[in-house]
């Protein structure tokens, strides 16, 4: 069996020079990772950092005080250039003056959007306990769990690398020779989606670890102690773990999903034994289902493998029992379904 | 060991490609002769479960087959009429990923003597998409009697071989058939001749005729004839079973397979395999419009 | 030889495949994501045009300050605290209830303020704005010509019914979603041309066809137009679904008012009615599907496996769908807006959602000329057609390097 499993790896990884590939691929992703995985707000980050830096120095107590002193003098400011536009453009001040004011107020107008997002921050923070409410310059860990979602790539390289798996005994028209081998059923069938899924979860690993790497050499791992809830308002049902714990937790599923989608991509690559068939209903399947995730009742969200490649259902911890119990049922079904077509006569 | 065929009939629709065949088979090299769309790779796909009868079953030493599952599979060895293979593999992978299949021990030295067999050690390395057809078959074959196969089904075994290499395949089979049953399914008569124990006619998946070669022979022993004629033209060829035409100084010489004697200058003949297909498998254009009708 | 081909691709399980996956999709789209808020749109709609259908020949200020008023009036009414328990009970004038005759009323309100003098003050102010901009913009040529561009596209009388857009905004913001429906068609027809355009070599009849004297160009061009009638056919289906649909939402009149009778097209520049809108919709598409079939053609004249070549074929397309989906999920990042709203000018495959080039003015400069980018969009598709199904053919069927 090991004997098997290790040709079929071979032939997934190796042969035809499809390590190359894999090589060129997970550069494209590197390279796509570091371009687009950066500081993405309508604000000053320079100004939000200003905002975090005066209230970690600033005791607990005194917070909500500067909060309220600081939005009212926004707020006065904003309101104040208000009346100065309208004030200018009813001929009440001059040009000079006009543009006097509205100097002075650029620094408001500047500040304005980067607080917004500090009182977000604070009235978010009013439901943590107090050791949870830390003020750290969370923007970078923001990117990150910006830029973490559903990976094309990822799910590019499982259509083109696991389709063939199955499929390609068909269009070589090698499958009449082994179906009639002692081991070219079952054991073949095993072997095979052995290899499909060791690939798959070698490969999703990789390519987490990648964007974990560039996120660490473009932004550093300092804050990944903090608390998960100071950065996600939707996680407060979750157990109090570090971000680093939870972007564990959240590959640890990821990769158990993309697992799924390999055995998905094997199920169908058996029944339909066409490889262009198998890659469209593969993306009708699971691709289409998650571009129109915002569009399907939530509970299909919740068990779909299009919303598990994504790597955005742990939102609670039901959802991760849920994400669990639907990892073990498509596999469960795709893997019996498989065995059952794959030896059919 | 026995290989027997108890009422094995499949029906694919309407058509029934195999109808209530039984036969029983014991060691030696068995020919399936017989025209196309006679039932003889359905016959094949039955054996190696590649296709489920619709009634009947075939049992191996008293046991079915398809209860066997991958335990009956481990005796066989098949070559289909077409197949394909990895195109990007060497031969040597080739033989090695199927010995993995097979579970066949000491693979490497197994791997070396059968494509020395074959007469394919030089291209042992090279890949299998670029081999000729008739390098394809051989490695096919190769394959085939990988683990020592205890039933080893050949289907056109020779399609695509040159002579020398036909001739080569043919005292192989020989060589190995001790110990062993072999049933190949062929058009070229003259193979069964040089190989085959016992002969099975088929016919619209029915069995006509089974026997050792020269019980086949006897059942056409005075059905064939030779005859001068002046001629051969269309009518002849339709009105006969003309086996052969050979030109003479005033005419032609015809060996013609017929029930009764065809002319008056017609002399009986011995009877040859080639014959006896004739006899069963061709048509005049009488008995065709009979049949159509 | 063109029935030849499209037999054989209807006898195809890819086709029926494909086919069942398409009408599946449309159903849930049409009948389970849009079904709910269109029908309550469409009978919205229909109680407002038969209240609006008494003021019919009242001058246009009196009716606007009319309906005002009895919205004013019914606003009053409706929030005053006596009044809670009857306005859902007690039987309206023209709803089922006075909450109905209200919310009707104010509709009716609403759209009569915005097509009888929203828009009309707003087509004004655009048109104001543009001649004061000439006058001080009057060195440079180019801005010139864009504000007599703008100018011209906008200083335009527009004959609006008076019926209300409501299921009209409705399903035309549903279009979106069939945007998802549009990635799906055109993953349908790059499989069928990765698979129409190997197949000869996938059934090891290449030998045979290529060595006849119609086996190579002419083939080509049969399998080519055999695709273009395919995504034409499907097109033409989708379409005429869709317009069947919108009917049925929208009642057969609406589709002949102008496309700006819908609040959210008031900057559109273009005279088109919501029926032209729907074909303009469909005839982009199928550009972009024409354009699918050309990449498609191209890659596989050099890659002679299916599924590679559609493996291939795809990336671009998926570039693409990264810069569209880019600048729906990051509209505020201005490094993504800036390099992606060029690139955008080369991409057919924002022909997937076109709303956004029926929204706004939108030129570019094309030669000292201000050209709409809809224009340079289509241009750029019909290139990359013609540029691919050149090299394509010229390259069909010629054989490949031998290898040892």
């Amino acid at each position: 069996m090991s004997g098997l499993i290790k040709s079929e790896m071979y032939k997934l990884l190796l042969d035809r020079k499809k390590w190359l590939l894999i090589i060129i691929a997970f550069g494209i992703k590197c390279t796509f990772a570091f371009f687009t995985m950066r500081i993405n707000v309508g604000f000053s980050a320079g100004i939000y950092r200003e905002y975090i830096n005066i209230l970690s120095e600033t005791p607990e107590e005194n917070r909500g005080e500067y909060i309220e002193k600081e939005k009212c003098r926004l707020e006065e400011i904003i309101s104040a250039k208000a009346q100065t536009e309208s004030d200018y453009h009813n001929d009440i001040i001059s040009l000079d003056e006009f543009k006097a004011y509205m100097n002075s107020y650029y620094d408001a107008e500047h500040k304005q959007p980067a607080f917004e997002a500090i009182l977000e921050k604070y009235q978010r923070y009013s439901e943590l306990p107090d050791e949870e409410r830390i003020y750290y310059y969370d923007l970078d860990i923001q990117a990150l769990l910006g830029y973490l979602g559903f990976d094309y790539f990822l799910f590019l390289f499982a259509v083109i690398f696991i389709v063939p798996c199955f499929c390609g005994e068909y269009s070589c028209g090698i499958h009449p020779l082994i179906s009639v081998t002692e081991n070219g059923r079952g054991k073949l069938y095993f072997a095979k989606i052995t290899a499909a899924i060791f690939v798959m979860a070698i490969i999703s690993l990789m390519f987490c670890t990648a964007d974990f790497a560039i996120y660490g050499i473009k932004f550093g791992f300092e804050n990944c102690g903090m608390p998960i809830q100071t950065v996600r308002r939707t996680l407060f049902n979750f157990p109090a773990i570090s971000i680093a714990q939870y972007l564990v937790l959240n590959t640890v599923i990821k990769v158990l999903f993309d697992v799924c989608l390999a055995t998905v991509i094997c199920l169908m690559s058996v029944l339909l034994k066409s490889a262009i068939l198998t890659a469209f209903a593969v993306a009708a399947a699971v691709l289409m289902p998650w571009l129109m995730n915002s569009l399907l009742p939530q509970w299909i969200n919740r068990i779909s493998v299009g919303a598990g490649l994504s790597g955005t259902l742990l939102t609670c911890s039901e959802n991760v029992l849920l994400a669990v119990l639907s990892i073990v049922f498509h596999m469960i079904i795709t893997v019996m379904l498989g065995y059952i077509l794959w030896c059919r006569t | 060991m026995e290989l027997r065929f108890d009422s094995v009939t499949k029906k694919y629709g309407k058509k029934l490609a195999l109808d209530g065949f039984t036969l029983t088979l014991n060691e030696g090299v068995y020919a399936l002769l017989g025209p196309n769309g006679a039932g003889k790779t359905t016959l094949m796909n039955c054996i190696t479960d590649r296709i489920r009868p619709t009634s009947g079953a075939v049992f191996w030493n008293g046991e079915d087959t398809r209860k066997m599952g991958a335990r009956f599979r481990a005796k066989l060895g098949y070559l289909p009429q077409s197949f394909g293979l990895y195109p990007s593999f060497t031969a040597k992978q080739m033989m090695e990923y199927f010995s993995k299949l097979k579970n066949v021990r000491n693979a490497a030295e197994e791997t070396t003597r059968l494509l020395e067999l074959v007469n394919l050690t030089e291209d042992a390395n090279c890949k299998v998409g670029g081999f000729s057809g008739g390098m394809l078959r051989r490695l096919g074959i190769a394959i085939a009697l990988l683990g020592a196969p205890e039933v080893l089904i050949l289907d056109e075994p020779t399609a695509g071989l040159d002579p020398k290499e036909r001739i080569r395949f043919c005292n192989l089979i020989n060589e190995i058939s001790e110990n062993r049953i072999v049933i190949f399914a062929t058009h070229i008569v003259s193979d069964v001749e040089a190989i085959a124990k016992e002969a099975v006619l088929l016919r619209g998946g029915k069995i006509i005729l089974s026997g050792d070669l020269q019980t086949l022979i006897n059942s056409v022993y005075e059905k064939v004839w030779l005859s001068d004629q002046p001629n051969s033209d269309e009518a002849l060829q339709n009105d006969f079973r003309i086996s052969n035409i050979n030109k003479t100084e005033n005419g032609v010489s015809l060996r013609i397979v017929s029930d009764g004697k065809p002319f008056d200058n017609a002399v009986r003949t011995t009877p040859s395999l080639d014959d006896v297909y004739l006899y069963y498998f061709a048509e005049t254009a009488e008995e065709e419009n009979e049949r159509t009708d | 030889m063109i029935k030849f081909e499209l037999l054989r691709m209807l006898k195809s399980r890819l086709v029926w495949v494909a086919a069942a996956v398409l009408v599946i999709y449309y159903v849930v789209i049409t009948g389970f994501i849009a079904g709910g808020s269109m029908n309550s749109a469409r009978n919205t709609d229909k109680q407002i045009n038969t209240y609006l259908a008494q003021f019919d020949e009242m001058d246009k200020d009196v009716l606007i300050e009319t309906l005002q008023n009895k919205a004013l009036e019914l606003t009053e009414f409706v929030f005053a605290p006596e009044n809670a328990d009857r306005i859902h009970t007690e039987k309206g004038h023209y709803g089922a209830t006075l909450m109905e005759d209200f919310v009707i009323t104010v509709n009716a309100a609403e759209t009569v303020q915005y097509l009888l003098r929203d828009y009309p003050e707003k087509m004004t102010e655009i048109v104001n704005r543009s001649r004061e901009a000439i006058s001080r913009l009057s060195e440079n040529e180019y801005a010139v010509k864009e504000q007599q561009k703008i100018i011209s596209q906008y200083n335009r009388v527009r004959h609006f019914g008076l019926r209300s857009g409501k299921a009209a905004a409705t399903w035309l913001s549903m279009q979106n979603n069939y945007s998802y429906f549009g990635i799906l068609l055109m993953l349908v027809i790059l499989m069928l041309s990765a698979e129409c355009f190997t197949c000869e070599y996938s059934r090891g009849m290449n030998g045979m066809v290529f060595a006849t004297p119609n086996g190579r160009l002419k083939l080509f061009l049969v399998k080519l137009s055999a695709m273009m009638i395919v995504a034409a056919a499907t097109v033409f289906l989708y379409a005429a679904a869709d317009i069947v649909t919108s009917i049925y939402y929208m009642g057969a009149e609406m589709l002949g008012e102008p496309l700006q009778a819908v609040s959210e097209f008031l900057g559109c520049p273009f005279s088109i009615t919501i029926l032209g809108y729907i074909a303009a919709k469909h005839m982009l598409l199928l550009f972009l599907l024409f354009t699918v079939i050309g990449v498609s053609a191209l890659v596989c004249s050099f890659i002679k496996h299916g599924f590679a070549a559609a493996a291939v074929s795809v990336l671009p397309y998926m570039a693409g769908f990264f810069v569209w989906r880019n600048l729906l999920i990051h509209p505020d990042d201005v490094f993504v807006l800036e390099s992606l709203s060029q690139l955008r000018l080369w991409m057919p495959v924002c022909f997937i959602d076109i709303n956004y080039y029926f929204k706004k003015f939108d030129c570019v400069e094309f030669c000292g000329t201000p050209t709409e980018r809809l224009t340079i969009c289509i241009a750029v598709s019909v290139l990359i057609f013609t540029l691919t199904t050149i090299l394509a053919a010229s390259r069909y069927g010629k054989p490949g390097r031998l290898k040892g």
